[in-house]
Formats: C-alpha cells, structure tokens, sequence
C-alpha cells in the first residue's frame, strides 16, 4: 500500500513539474502582457499595476481588426481544402487498390522529408506562374496563400492510417447494402474517425493562423495578410515591445484556444491511436 | 457526432471550396502596370507644355506616367509607415515629372531579401528596395543593382556640389564597392555609442563626460566601488559598464582605437593588428578591474536603475532608455557618447538605412533615383528624423531638429556622433559570415587570459575570415 502510494506520488509529483513548466511561459505571456515597457525590459515577474489599455494599443497598432478577419478567412479556406483533399487522398491510399499505390504513397510520404524553407522558393515560383497563365489571381490574393497548404502529407498519412484500420468486413456489408466508396466514406469511414479529423483541423489551423514567412512571400500589401503580420509591428533593429508583443501574441492564440478547448478530447485519444505520442 | 451531421459537415467544405473558387475576382494586374496607362500623363496636362519647353533647351527623358514600386520595411501601425508614406504622396502629388510611387511595406529586412530572393527567380522585383548594403552587395554579384554614381553626379538630375557637400564624408562613403560602384543612398543613419548618466557620474566627482580610455577606466571603476561601498546591497552586482561582446560594441572600441577591419589597403580583411590588440587588452583591463558586467538582456534597466553608469546601444534604443529610466523613477539626466580612444579618438559603429534600385527600364531606373532624391532632401530628412528618431546624413539636416531636441533633449547628444559615421565593410566579401566569426572572437577575445591569447584567437580569426572569402570568390 506504502510503495502503491509512493509511486503515484511520484507520478503525481513529476506531472505537477511538468504542468509547472509547461504553463509557465504562458503565465509570463500573460504577464509580460500587463506589463509597462520599463517592467517588461526588466526582470520582476507580475506587474505592478496591470496595464490593461496594452491590449487595446497593440490591437489598434497592429492592424488587427484587418488581420484578424483575414487570418480567419484564410484558415476556413486552407481547413476547406486541406481537409477534403486529405480525406479523399487518404481513402484512395487505404481502400482502393490500383497499380503503384503503395509506390506513390511511399514517394508522398518521402516529400515529408524535405524541410518546409527548402520548398519555399520552387513553391512561390509554382504560384507566381499559375498566377500567369490562369484567369485567378494568386500573388496578393487568398489561393497563393491557401492552395499550397491543402494537400498536407501529414494528414494524408494520419488518415491513411486510420482508414486502413477499419475492418474489411464493414465494407463488404456495405457493398452487399450497394454502397459505393464514397457512401461508404462519408457514412461509414468519416463517423469512425472522428478522432484524426480532429487532429488535421487542429493541425491545420494552428499552420495556418501562425504562417508568417510563407504570406509576407507571396502577398505584397494588407489585403491579404494574416495576423501574425500584425505582431512584427512590434519588433525593429532598436528593441522590441515585449508588452504589446505578448498582448498581442494573447489575441493571436485566443482562437487556438478555443479550437482546442472544444477538440481536446478527440486530440489526445487520437494522438494516443496514432502511436505518435512521445 | 452523428453521422448525419458528419456528412453535412464534410459537404460544406467542399462546397465552400467550390464557391470559393467560383468566386474569384477577376484577374487584377496590379504588379505589372499596365503599358498604354504608363505612356499616358495621368494628371496635369498643362505640366506638359513646360516640360516640352523644356525638353528644347536639355535633352531630358521623359518619365510622365512612370511608376516604380519601393519596398520598404516600415510596417502598418509603425510611425515611421506613415512618415515614409506622407513623403511618398507629397512626391506623387508634386513632382514636375509625372512619377508615381507605390511604396509597399514587406515586413523585416529578412523579409525583404527573401523576397528580393524569390523575385530574381520569378521576375517580380520592384524598382526600389530598402536592404542591408550586404544584401545589395549580393544581388550586385547577378547583375542586380543600378550603380548610384550614374544619377548621383549627373548634371541634370544628381545632386550639386554644395548638396554633395552637405553629405557626411563617411556617409559618402559608404555603400561602395572595390570597383567603385555605389549600391545604395542612406535614408539615414544610427550608430553603437555609449549611454551616460551625467548626473551620477556628476555625484561622483566627474564634471565631464570621459574623453580617454583612462578617464573611462576610471569612471567606470568608481561607479562600481560606489556601489559597492553604499548602504544598498541590492545594487552590489552593478558595476560600471555592462558589456556585451557584440560585433557592434567591439567594433566600435576597435574604431574609438583607431582600429579597421581591412588591411590597408582594402583588399583582404585584417584582425590582428596592433589597434584591435590594443581594444581587446583594454576591454579585457575593464573587465579584470571588476569595472564590467553582464546582463542577460537589454541593459536599459541596469542603466535606468544605476547599477550601471554606462551601458552600450544603437542611437535608436533610445525611446526604449527613457522608458526604463521613467519606469526607475530616475530624473537623472543621460545621453550618448561616442566610445573613446587613446589621443582624443572616438569610435562608433554606424548603420544606414539604405535603399537601393534594382535593374530595369532606363526611365525606370532614373524615376526611382529622383524619389530617393527627394526623400533624402534635408526637409523630407529632417521629417523622417522626427518620426523614426534615426540620424541624419546631411550636415543641413542637424540645424532643422530644433523642435525635435525640445522634445526628445537626449536626442542632442547624439548630432556629434552622427558625423563619426563609421561604417562596417558590408561591401566587402563574404562580410556577413566574417561578422559571425567576428562576433565569436569577441566573446572568446572577452574570455582570453593574457595577451597571448588573444594574440593566437586574432590570428585564428584572419585565417577564417580568409578561408570564408577564398570560400565565396570560389
């Protein structure tokens, strides 16, 4: 009974540590957040007296009435597309048996390898050509800023996983009802993956409401340019205004939290499927 | 999550796909203007008849309806955003020669050189571009950048000998490469100098701020035994100077000693020389004399706390010193100072704002050089000082600032350094990566235990510096 107790105070006692350090730089976030600009250069924790006008100052300063709104509409464009192209990709890998199937995957999946900056430039000169020869705009407009996300390996691959889980035998009974793959998509493989649909929204919106290289490339004024633009307003070659920066990085994550606040559930117990944790 | 709703939900998305797609704007060209409206004088058409008058008497070009994009890197919400565009539009209202200038915000300098980047891969470059002189230095080795010295001494449209008088000489200076191209202009300038508290080092017993490195040893040295020996033992950890061995700071002791990075020259980099010994020894005097300190970030509290009497920035970290001495509830008085050096020498590291022009259609190129023209006017100068709180280039310029020193009176101190204007070598090979090694020297010249040592790390770095250019001229 000792020993039962001493280890699940220990567990008990690592995961306290660990909850402490992982909530730590957020407290400082929030913080920093109420700070003075002399507060927030030194070293004292908590403010004196909280500076609530910061959020007001960095939400004006920084455009974010604008960013915000176009942040939003490029995150339910990129989700809209990510997600449809992903599930239908990841169905095709996982169900549907056709020459070189397991070949094309593995090359998908080996373009997870090339690092993100490497593809930057050959990905603006793909826009900037489509951009050309198509009646769409792309450079300065939501398809540059948008379509190059949607088809995520990642999702492919998590879905693909999943999808190839689910027991043949429930496809088979809904061909003998006359279903075809994409009835038995939407009516069979959908409702039972709930969980990594879940994991590619948040994935997803987290990419795309924090992308900042990728848009300051491709758009050329605030038309369209996401929120996280807004935050470097903050920062120049002399010093950086670390309570707006915080008051403004909190506006920023608002909408994460929210997102994951409601999806949390399916987050961990998908993650836990997956055998991606760790 | 039924699957009714499941199915529902995944529809939507297609659809609003699909909508989305549909409902695409048609194409606008905005990044490439349209030809039959550049031909044509958009406004004013009665300027054309003295232009044409003109034209008879010179063979000037004609620039009417010529727009050139400039990016710049001042964003939205950033005061020196709407300096910088209050000057464009005064220029697109009143200019004689009917250029349109769309200036574009495109985030950092990282930003912009990615883009620049990424541009001479598709095309889509402006005509100006705001960058660090390293930056244009590398977009010179494609055949980038318009050499400057063709407008800059043009009879017809440079500047006059009494405006190109008016220029710093190390401004003007600066910018060039060995061949003698001018790749860029500065907007303006600021520079690494000491930061002084006058009061306290009044209370303790200097009627002047210090001129030498022994009357700077000794100031710092008293201001850390002041502290040392008070009543207060919170401030026990402060000495005199904090220091941070950065490329800016060395550089600007190895200046103040009279110091360069080039041999002389100019054609390879050279660090072990006696005058980069000597701001290595010096510094390393400091720190055995107890008379130094380091922080792990910016040190303006330590100065606005006086655990410090002198701590080391750009001219432009100044609104953030008079935060931090507001925040301590400090009314001393402070300023900047050059760094000093053995025989009445002084030092600094300057930086320009640089903007420079980037190839393409003569009209273009000449349109472009006649906005930096007007934007680096002493007038528009002196305006863009008030709103970003940078240095001026021009000697006119300092006498145009009254105002802004009433309302800013540290920023007085900072007229005479301006004029030091020393530069890094960014035209240079390979600078950019010499500048690493350079800074790790520093850190390692800070930890050295004698003279010999530091003599070996000065040698170690020549030798890198010369395999980093041997690397790039390969």
């Amino acid at each position: 009974m000792t020993r039962k107790f001493l280890v699940k105070f220990l567990i008990y006692l690592i995961l306290i540590i660990g909850a402490f350090f992982s909530l730590v730089p957020f407290v400082y976030l929030i913080s920093t957040s109420l700070k003075t600009i002399g507060e927030a250069l030194g070293t004292q924790f908590f403010p004196e007296v909280p500076q609530w006008s910061n959020y007001i100052v960095a939400w004006e300063r920084a455009n974010f009435s604008k960013y915000f709104f176009n942040s939003l509409k490029i995150t339910a464009i990129s989700l809209a597309g990510s997600v449809s192209i992903s599930v239908l990709a990841a169905y095709g890998f996982a169900r549907i048996d056709f020459p070189g199937r397991d070949l094309i995957f593995g090359i998908i999946l080996s373009t997870m390898m090339i690092p993100a900056m490497v593809t930057i430039i050959p990905n603006f000169l793909t826009v900037t050509w489509l951009g050309r020869i198509g009646p769409l705009k792309w450079i300065n407009n939501w398809p540059a800023l948008t379509v190059p996300f949607m088809g995520s390996v990642f999702n492919i691959f998590l879905l693909r996983q999943f999808f190839a889980q689910i027991p043949d035998e429930l496809f088979d009974a809904a061909r003998i009802d006359g279903s075809g793959h994409l009835r038995f998509l939407f009516q069979v493989v959908l409702p039972l993956s709930k969980a990594p649909l879940m994991v590619i929204l948040v994935l997803t919106f987290m990419g795309s409401w924090n992308s900042l290289a990728w848009p300051l490339l491709v758009t050329n004024t605030a038309d369209w340019r996401p929120i996280s633009v807004g935050l470097m307003n903050f920062v120049n070659e002399a010093g950086q205004e670390f309570h707006f920066i915080m008051a403004g990085a909190f506006i920023t994550i608002i909408p994460i939290l929210i997102i994951y606040f409601f999806t949390q559930k399916q987050f961990t117990e998908s993650i836990a499927r997956s055998g991606l944790k760790g | 999550m039924s699957k009714r709703i499941l199915t529902v939900l995944f529809a939507s998305l297609l659809i609003f796909t699909l909508v989305f797609s549909a409902c695409a704007p048609p194409p606008v060209v905005e990044d490439e203007p349209d030809t039959e409206e550049v031909d044509e004088p958009e406004e004013e058409p009665e300027m054309e008849e003295e232009e044409e008058a003109e034209v008879e008497e010179q063979p000037m070009m004609d620039l009417s309806g010529t727009t050139v994009t400039f990016w710049h890197v001042y964003g939205e919400g950033d005061p020196r955003n709407e300096a910088m565009l209050a000057i464009v539009d005064d220029f697109n209202a009143n200019n004689e020669y009917g250029i349109t200038v769309e200036a574009l915000d495109q985030g950092g300098y990282s930003d912009v050189e990615d883009k620049v980047n990424a541009g001479i891969q598709s095309g889509d470059l402006p005509n100006i571009v705001q960058a660090y002189t390293s930056a244009l230095n590398n977009w010179d080795t494609v055949d980038l950048v318009v050499d400057l010295n063709q407008f800059v001494y043009d009879e017809t449209y440079g500047l006059t000998e009494e405006e190109l008088a008016d220029v710093f000489p190390a401004v003007l200076e600066s910018g060039i490469t060995a061949d003698g191209e001018r790749l860029g202009w500065p907007l303006s300038q600021s520079a690494n100098a000491v930061v002084y508290n006058y009061t306290w080092a009044e209370e303790l017993g200097f009627d002047s701020p210090p001129a030498t490195p022994e009357e700077f040893k000794e100031q710092l040295c008293a201001a850390a035994e002041a502290n040392l020996t008070d009543d207060n033992p919170d401030n026990d950890g402060g000495t005199g100077m904090v220091w941070f061995p950065s490329t800016s700071n060395f550089l600007s002791f190895v200046h103040a000693f009279g110091g360069d990075l080039l041999n002389d020259e100019g054609t390879a980099y050279e660090f072990n020389t006696p005058e980069i010994k000597a701001a290595a020894m010096y510094i390393n005097e400091l720190r055995d004399a107890g008379c130094t300190f380091e922080t792990e970030s910016y040190p303006n509290p330590e100065q606005g706390q006086r655990l410090a009497l002198v701590t080391l920035s750009s001219t432009s970290g100044l609104k953030y010193y008079g935060y931090a001495f507001e925040d301590a509830n400090n009314d001393d008085e402070w300023g900047f100072l050059p760094f000093p050096g053995p025989d009445g020498g002084q030092g600094t590291d300057a930086y320009t704002q640089t903007v420079g022009v980037l190839k393409s259609t003569p009209e273009e190129e000449l349109a472009s050089w006649l906005f930096i023209k007007f934007l680096t006017s002493p007038d528009n100068q002196a305006d863009w000082i008030e709103a970003s709180g940078y240095l001026p280039t021009q000697y006119s310029v300092q006498g145009m600032l009254e105002d802004y020193i009433a309302e800013v009176p540290q920023y007085q101190s900072t007229i005479a350094i301006a004029e030091l204007g020393q530069t890094e070598p960014e035209t240079f090979p390979a600078w950019y990566s010499v500048r690493r090694a350079f800074e790790d020297a520093a850190a390692q010249l800070y930890a050295a235990a004698d003279e010999a040592e530091i003599e070996a790390i000065l040698a170690e770095l020549d030798e890198t510096a010369a395999e980093l250019v041997a690397e790039i001229e390969e």
